[in-house]
């Protein structure tokens, strides 16, 4: 008799939102790919992607600027634009998930302020290390300590709020904001020290820019970024699961304590990767998961895969305003996504409000 | 199955259960009664391996304590007293979390099933935060009816843990959960459930345990246990059962719906 | 037909010979350098040499003289973006210390593009050596040699004038960078304003730390200039004598008394280039009066 009543039933709007966040997988891929084809054809050098394909379709030889711009320019920055734009999305839908807040962002968990601190020290005090030391390094030395200080900082905070192998993720909230004041509290410090052109160097990396990109970045950042994103797909059930709190998770047979401390090392590899070889850019980890919340619903298993599409689709997109909008200077990309996505989420916390608790 | 021994649970420097030890078993409905901060909630957290504990507590000779949450997750299921929900699901993504989890998740049916089975046919594609209290408090049971859907897989039981299933429902849902309760216990299934209405308890329960101060302080079937001096110790209120209120004043008992 | 062809081919043979006529020079001179320079002090040195026909984009801070400003700005120098740079099609790259980032230095020389970075010191010989090596990078070693030898005679000079202004009462100057709610961010030494200073023949009234940082009130009253030297410009930088004086600390220093205030623009005060000497003579008679 029930079963008889529910076949009779329109079909829900349910199966809707699925097939439409699998619909979005196609047309975000193929935003990613128009995106793409933009960045590596249009810059402040008028040299063409068309051009250069013609040129290797006929065997012409392009000049060797324009190789280097192709190859050694868009080309790597291309890729580290993606990687950052879907590491930073991801590790938005992670500690939204984790957090379950969908105003979480990777800065809960301490890795921005964290990077920040690995930054202004390694701006500030770099010149004390060793010069053999530096020149080994070169200039890879603030994206390392940065990197080193996200990790530290979420290692730190992971450390806080677990005990008897339990993590409280309200200690780690609050536990947050203590070592947010912290590390803020000793880049002050550092910066009271620093001198005028470290000042500007650290103000226009909080800014964010692709602008120092190399291949070597590429090489490091891009594998283990996509390596955390695969792994955070395995993560989809569980953080739906916990969307229930995480007693009727466990219940429903989720390990937890494994699933927080995935997400939280997962959001802290690729995090802390993105903001140390691109500086602090914002709004991507929180604007992408909310509208594709909007559009397919909060399901995290199309959401993951969704999210690192339209972030690195967006970020490339805003990468190539930062590029060519005041050329052949650039803008600092975190104001580009700032004045593109403070905006679009105040629109949507308006729009949302009263209708659904977020 | 359902084994506790000498269960103690402490939390800070608060001793909130005692040596606590009991049995449920399948095909019955084990309810849990008490009065407020006697330690009912926490003991049926401790039956669901959600909070450390000393003693061990048995579930078909499984060990609660170290057993697979996934291999749990299939032979028992649990409602919470309240389940805020974070982002927007709808009924039908929130009971199939349910179904996803038990061992019936291949069936496509499953979610119109279940939420017929709680009186909300075409619920599926609603936002959970939009139904008001009383239907969230369905959706939730309804998945997990969702998780554990037969009562018994090759002839070992399933289980529900329900922590107060009826207590924002009106009168016709209150009757309609706890004949699904007791479907599930003649069905094979074991059901043990908090229960505030003493009415319902004496109505519906197989067996009752009457908690107090932390501990065990009866159990037995509903006519041992539910006694005016048992009753009366347990909530520090003098009652008297099985008569009607003087001078023909109003008073209900659903017995008869 | 065959006439019209031949008529096209004569005017196009003409055309093309005047072009090379017209063009060679130019294409010759195009061929000798496209040069992007990065740092005020560079490109005042570019013009000083009469070689900003080479000049083909400048940095931000590269603002004197009013001609540089119409050349296209790459941006600030140490957040470089390499296809900017590269888009404007340099063959050589002259840059204060300090340009980058080194990712943007690399790929502009696997480019194979000279990159030449200019040394920086606060000082005269500073200036001279920042001559000589523009020079030595342009391939007009003679050119600035003359200038280089000019530029020495005037600083000489202009010490000489400076002291004799000060005439051994050297006044102790405080350089504000900026003001704001009432901190004051003054110049300790191993600065651009603690070498103008010097040269002024004055002394820096903050000696207990370098670089630029904020002063305590207290230290403000300690340091007890004579007088205060600031950037002539707007924005968050700028404050009136009212502003200043309103620090209580600052109004007890003998600066206040004297309301003696100074303001210059900040790349001809702190540029290090070829106006440096005239830079300091008119600190110094605005300090000691002419």
């Amino acid at each position: 008799m029930a079963a008889d009543t529910a076949a009779a039933l329109p079909i829900p709007k349910v199966r809707d939102r699925q097939s439409v966040a699998r619909w979005m997988h196609l047309w975000l891929l193929l935003l990613l790919i128009v995106m793409s084809l933009l960045s590596l054809g249009y810059g402040a050098a008028d040299a063409s992607l068309f051009r250069a394909f013609t040129a290797l379709m006929t065997g012409d030889a392009i000049s060797q600027t324009e190789q280097i711009i192709l190859l050694d320019i868009r080309l790597p920055r291309l890729l580290l634009g993606i990687t950052v734009g879907a590491a930073l999305a991801v590790s938005g839908v992670l500690m939204q998930g984790l957090f379950r807040n969908p105003l979480a962002d990777p800065g809960i968990v301490g890795v921005s302020a964290g990077a920040s601190l690995g930054a202004v020290t390694a701006i500030v005090l770099g010149p004390l290390l060793p010069a053999a030391l530096l020149a080994l390094m070169g200039g890879a030395l603030i994206a390392l300590f940065a990197f080193a200080g996200a990790w530290i900082a979420m290692l730190i905070l992971y450390r806080v709020s677990t005990r008897q192998g339990r993590t409280s993720v309200a200690t780690m909230l609050l536990a947050g904001i203590a070592l947010a004041a912290l590390t803020g509290a000793v880049s002050g410090l550092l910066i009271y020290i620093a001198d005028d052109q470290q000042l500007r160097d650290f103000t226009f990396w909080s800014l964010g820019s692709l602008g120092g990109t190399s291949w070597a970045k590429v090489w490091i950042a891009a594998p283990i970024v996509l390596a955390a994103i695969l792994l955070a797909t395995r993560l989809a059930h569980g953080l739906n699961c916990l969307a229930l709190g995480e007693a009727a998770a466990l219940h429903l047979g989720i390990r937890t304590e494994r699933l927080k401390s995935g997400a939280v090392l997962l959001t802290a590899a690729a995090t802390g990767l993105a903001v140390a070889v691109s500086g602090g850019i914002g709004f991507i980890g929180i604007v992408v998961p909310h509208l594709l919340r909007l559009a397919t619903g909060p399901d995290h298993r199309p959401l993951l895969i969704n999210a690192a599409l339209l972030g690195a689709a967006l970020l490339v997109g805003a990468d190539i305003i930062s590029r060519t909008l005041v050329a052949p200077a650039e803008l600092p990309i975190g104001i580009v996504t700032a004045v593109l996505g403070a905006p679009v989420f105040l629109w949507i916390l308006l729009r949302r409000r009263g209708l659904v608790d977020l | 199955m359902f084994e506790a021994h000498d269960i103690s649970v402490t939390i800070g420097r608060k001793t909130i259960l005692s040596g606590v030890s009991c049995k449920a078993a399948p095909g019955q409905i084990t309810a849990i009664i008490g009065p407020n901060g006697s330690g009912k909630t926490t003991l049926l957290r401790a039956l669901s391996g959600d909070i450390p504990h000393t003693g061990h507590i048995t579930l078909d000779g499984l060990d609660i304590g170290t057993a697979d949450p996934a291999l749990l997750a299939g032979l028992r299921a649990v409602l919470p007293q309240a389940t805020p929900l974070a982002f927007p699901f709808t009924v039908q993504e929130v009971v199939s979390l349910g179904a996803m989890a038990g061992l019936s998740a291949q069936d496509p049916t499953l979610v119109e099933r279940a939420l017929a089975d709680v009186d909300l046919i075409g619920y599926g594609p609603r936002f959970y935060q939009e139904l008001s209290g009383g239907e969230q408090q369905r959706v939730q049971l309804a998945r997990i009816l969702a998780q554990v859907w037969q009562p018994q897989v090759d002839g070992a039981p399933r289980w529900l843990l329900l922590d107060e299933p009826v207590s924002s429902l009106d009168l016709a849902h209150q009757i309609l959960v706890m004949r699904l309760a007791e479907r599930f216990a003649q069905a094979g299934g074991g059901v043990i459930v908090i229960l505030h209405d003493l009415n319902l308890t004496g109505m519906f329960a197989d067996r009752v345990l009457m908690m107090s101060n932390g501990t065990l302080a009866h159990s037995g079937p509903p006519d041992s246990v539910l006694t005016d001096a048992n009753i009366g110790a347990a909530y520090c209120c003098k009652v008297q059962s099985r008569q009607a209120p003087k001078e023909g004043r109003f008073f209900l008992l659903p017995h008869f719906i | 037909m065959r006439a019209t062809g031949a008529t096209a081919t004569r005017t196009g043979s003409i055309v093309l010979a005047v072009l090379i006529v017209i063009g060679w020079p130019l294409a010759a001179k195009a061929e000798q350098a496209r040069v992007v320079a990065l740092g005020g002090s560079v490109t005042e040195i570019i013009y000083a040499l009469g070689e900003e026909e080479r000049l083909i984009a400048r940095d931000t801070t590269s603002v004197y003289p009013q001609a540089a400003t119409a050349l296209p700005d790459v941006g600030y120098m140490r957040a470089l973006s390499a296809e900017g740079v590269l888009s404007v099609e340099p063959t050589l790259i002259l840059a204060e210390e300090g340009a980058g980032p080194p990712e943007v230095v690399d790929i502009l020389e696997s480019a194979r593009i000279p990159f030449v970075t200019i040394p920086d010191d606060y000082s005269p010989d500073g200036i001279l050596a920042k001559i000589e090596a523009v020079g030595a990078a342009l391939e007009v070693e003679e050119k600035a040699q003359t200038l280089r030898n000019a530029v020495a005679a005037d600083l000489n000079a202009a010490t000489d004038e400076t002291e004799a202004l000060a005439n051994g009462g050297e006044k102790r100057v405080l350089f504000i960078l900026s003001l704001q709610d009432g901190r004051v961010m003054a110049s300790g030494t191993q600065t651009a304003a603690y070498g103008i200073i010097e040269m002024a023949g004055a002394q820096n009234a903050v000696t207990s730390f370098t670089g630029y940082k904020p002063l305590t009130d207290e230290a403000l009253a300690a340091a007890a200039p004579d007088a205060i030297l600031m950037m002539d410009r707007t924005g968050d930088h700028a404050a009136s004598n009212e502003d200043l004086f309103a620090i209580p600390a600052l109004s007890l220093t003998p600066a206040a008394q004297s309301e003696a205030v100074i303001r210059m623009n900040g790349l001809y005060l702190l540029g290090f280039g070829p106006r440096t000497a005239e830079a300091a003579r008119d600190l110094s008679v605005a300090l000691y009066g002419g």
